[in-house]
């Protein structure tokens, strides 16, 4: 989800100072929380596409460590949901290894790849988006795109977060996708720049499963906050995986017919 | 014909070099095999030698000659004592594209993939296999020729001009896994070689459904094999390539964890006329255990009417079974099991690979392939004594 992808910052507006101060009874915590999240939601819209360069490092138990690299270009799609294309070019054995992911609201994804050692696209069958983002503790379900619609929502608490500290919005996004690897995602949103700060992850059995932090944060084209660094911790044995952001770009011209299956080869060069 | 492809298009590469171009990073790989033999060979011209060692690379660049124009190579050449052609190598894509309105154009030595199933695809009919570098057909050779495609929606529409038809490359005289008992003495193109093809292709997508729809005209990739006989004996064959037309459909189908698939070919105009079809599936189960691994299961089946004067194909009346496990961790280890029947023959191939990476930039692989029950098998019966160990270490640049 790296959900960089959605929220931006702007000024506050005054129906969000509003929404953020406002007193919430136990009733309607699931009306506070959808209303946050889609204050974050609007806040970003209107990126029309933006690239970023990803560099990963692996931590693992043991001292073992790895590196990954990739391209990743996103396309907003009004009507539907946003389309996602990531270019590898580490480990070398993985350059020119392609992902397109398109999400839709309320449906399975659809997604393809292209292995340049067969010169071939392949589409996938994706209801079971749990396997590992190149071996990291991201799961595919963690890099596709956020679809506001895809999450029922509720308000957990504000708290403390950023520096310097401001009252931050805490929510819980519980998946609506029956096959989705959690049970809910514990999200601690920061509403000067409407931003994720810290994501928690809840297995299918409610047990906390990895932490995701977010650092760093920047201003693009004037509207659209992105972190410069982001860390995925696994809880359960520490394994660690940092992704460094670096060379983001938007508005670069990307059209619908650039993203699409046909197109992977070109993309894989 | 392959190191004539080099010789020509490596200069090119060259000159783009050393124009204003603005070039992304090469990248490619240099890698040694070993393939051991334990069984002598049942031809006498094979190479006897238990061992067959290799080296070999490859070489993937790319470079803007402008905003709207780019240069795609890839190449590939290996060094074989024991083979055949001790040195072979092909351009496999040298490609100028360009981008007008929404037409992705394409000229030079292309390749174009229209498959979809796992084992064996015989829609896919723009450029020749090197059924040397891989006897199961997975390694194409470049294709000259010039591309159009166009985007609609969910609707693309491909036009391609093929002014050359290639020979396909199989394996002869010294080498191992050999189909042939004796090699080309001559091959024959119906219209000639320089006889241009052409090909349509049309994909849509309606949801969770692809469908493809392609035709084919030109001549044959696949070659028909007559035995030239001299005072009794067999001294080689002559291969032809006929002139014809082939209709191809693919389907996909995604239904949860599965991807359904079938392709459908028509050929017509050569010796014989003959429908094949294939069927799949391919199913991926996520999280076996505790970490990220997965499991792919992949179930063929392939059926033609071909009769005996029609190309030879190792799936004609055939079952494939595969199973790939994979770790998805950093290294990325794979095993990949791969068994195929026979139908009409009962032969077998039982093909295992396993893999893992090394560090960032080094592979080492294992593969065991065996051969079994494939006497009476036109297809596999010269295989009888080449079941093999190999192992593979590659460095990614």
């Amino acid at each position: 989800m790296l959900k960089i992808a959605y929220y931006s910052a702007v000024l506050f507006s005054l129906a969000a100072a509003q929404m953020a101060s406002a007193n919430t009874g136990t009733d309607d915590i699931g009306a506070r929380g959808r209303e946050i999240a889609q204050t974050v939601d609007s806040n970003d819209a209107g990126f029309d596409d933006y690239v970023v360069v990803g560099k990963m490092t692996v931590r693992r138990r043991g001292g073992i460590t790895a590196t990954r690299q990739f391209e990743m270009n996103t396309l907003e799609l009004r009507d539907d949901g946003d389309k996602r294309l990531v270019v590898f070019s580490q480990p070398r054995d993985l350059a020119g290894f392609v992902s397109l992911t398109h999400t839709h609201p309320s449906a399975p994804d659809d997604q393809w790849i292209f292995l340049p050692a067969t010169n071939r696209s392949k589409r996938l069958a994706s209801r079971d988006k749990t396997g590992s983002f190149a071996g990291s503790e991201f799961a595919y379900e963690d890099i596709a795109t956020w679809e506001l619609s895809n999450y029922n929502y509720e308000f957990v608490r504000d708290e403390p977060c950023g520096e310097p500290a401001t009252t931050c919005h805490t929510i819980a996004n519980i998946p609506k996708y029956t096959y989705s690897g959690y049970e809910k995602l514990v999200e601690t949103i920061d509403p000067r720049i409407w931003q994720p700060r810290r994501i928690v992850y809840f297995d299918r059995q409610g047990r906390e499963l990895k932490r995701l932090e977010f650092f760093d944060y920047q201003l693009y084209a004037g509207k659209h906050w992105r972190p410069g660094r982001i860390v995925m911790t696994n809880v359960n044995d520490g394994s660690e995986s940092e992704i460094i952001w670096e060379n983001y770009r938007f508005k670069t011209g990307l059209r619908e017919s650039d993203l699409t299956e046909a197109r992977l080869e070109y993309w894989s060069r | 014909m392959r190191l004539r492809m080099v010789s020509t298009v490596l200069p090119c590469a060259v000159l783009l070099f050393s124009i204003n171009a603005v070039a992304k990073a090469p990248r490619g790989y240099v890698g040694i095999d070993a393939v051991l033999f334990p069984d002598a060979p049942l031809y006498p011209e094979q190479s006897s030698a238990t061992l067959h060692p290799s080296v070999q690379g490859s070489l993937d660049w790319s470079a803007y000659l402008n905003q709207d124009i780019r240069f795609d190579l890839s190449a590939y050449l290996r060094a074989a004592t024991q083979d055949h052609d001790d040195l072979s190598g092909d351009i496999r894509e040298a490609v100028f594209r360009s981008r007008i309105d929404d037409i992705d154009l394409k000229m030079g030595i292309l390749q174009e993939n229209w498959s979809i199933l796992e084992a064996w695809n015989q829609v896919d009919f723009v450029n020749q296999r090197d059924m040397v570098e891989d006897f199961q057909g997975k390694v194409k050779l470049g294709q000259p020729g010039v591309s159009a495609t166009t985007y609609y929606h969910d609707l693309v529409l491909t036009a391609l001009i093929l002014p050359y038809t290639r020979e396909r490359r199989i394996a002869e005289q010294e080498d191992r896994l050999r189909t042939l008992p004796a090699p080309i003495v001559h091959s024959t193109f119906e219209n000639g070689q320089t006889d241009s093809s052409y090909a349509l292709r049309m994909q849509y997508r309606l949801g969770d459904f692809d469908l493809s729809l392609s035709q084919f005209w030109g001549h044959s990739r696949e070659p028909i094999y007559m035995p030239v006989i001299e005072s009794q004996s067999l001294i080689g064959f002559d291969e032809l390539y006929e002139d014809v037309a082939q209709t191809g459909a693919t389907m996909q189908y995604v239904f949860g964890d599965t991807v359904f698939k079938a392709e459908v070919i028509n050929q017509t105009g050569g010796a014989d006329s003959f429908v094949g079809s294939s069927i799949g599936s391919e199913t991926i189960f996520n999280q076996i255990s505790d970490g990220f691994d997965s499991v792919t299961v992949y179930l063929e089946g392939y059926y033609d009417t071909r009769n005996e004067r029609a190309p030879l194909t190792p799936f004609q009346k055939d079952v494939f079974l595969g199973f790939r496990y994979n770790t998805n961790s950093v290294n990325n280890e794979l095993l990949d099991i791969r068994y195929t029947h026979d139908l009409e023959y009962h032969s077998d191939l039982i093909d295992v690979r396993a893999s893992r990476r090394l560090g960032d930039s080094q592979i080492v692989s294992l593969q065991f392939l065996l051969p079994q029950s494939v006497v009476d098998d036109p297809a596999l019966q010269g295989f009888r004594q080449d079941k093999y160990f190999k192992l593979s270490w590659a460095l990614y640049l």
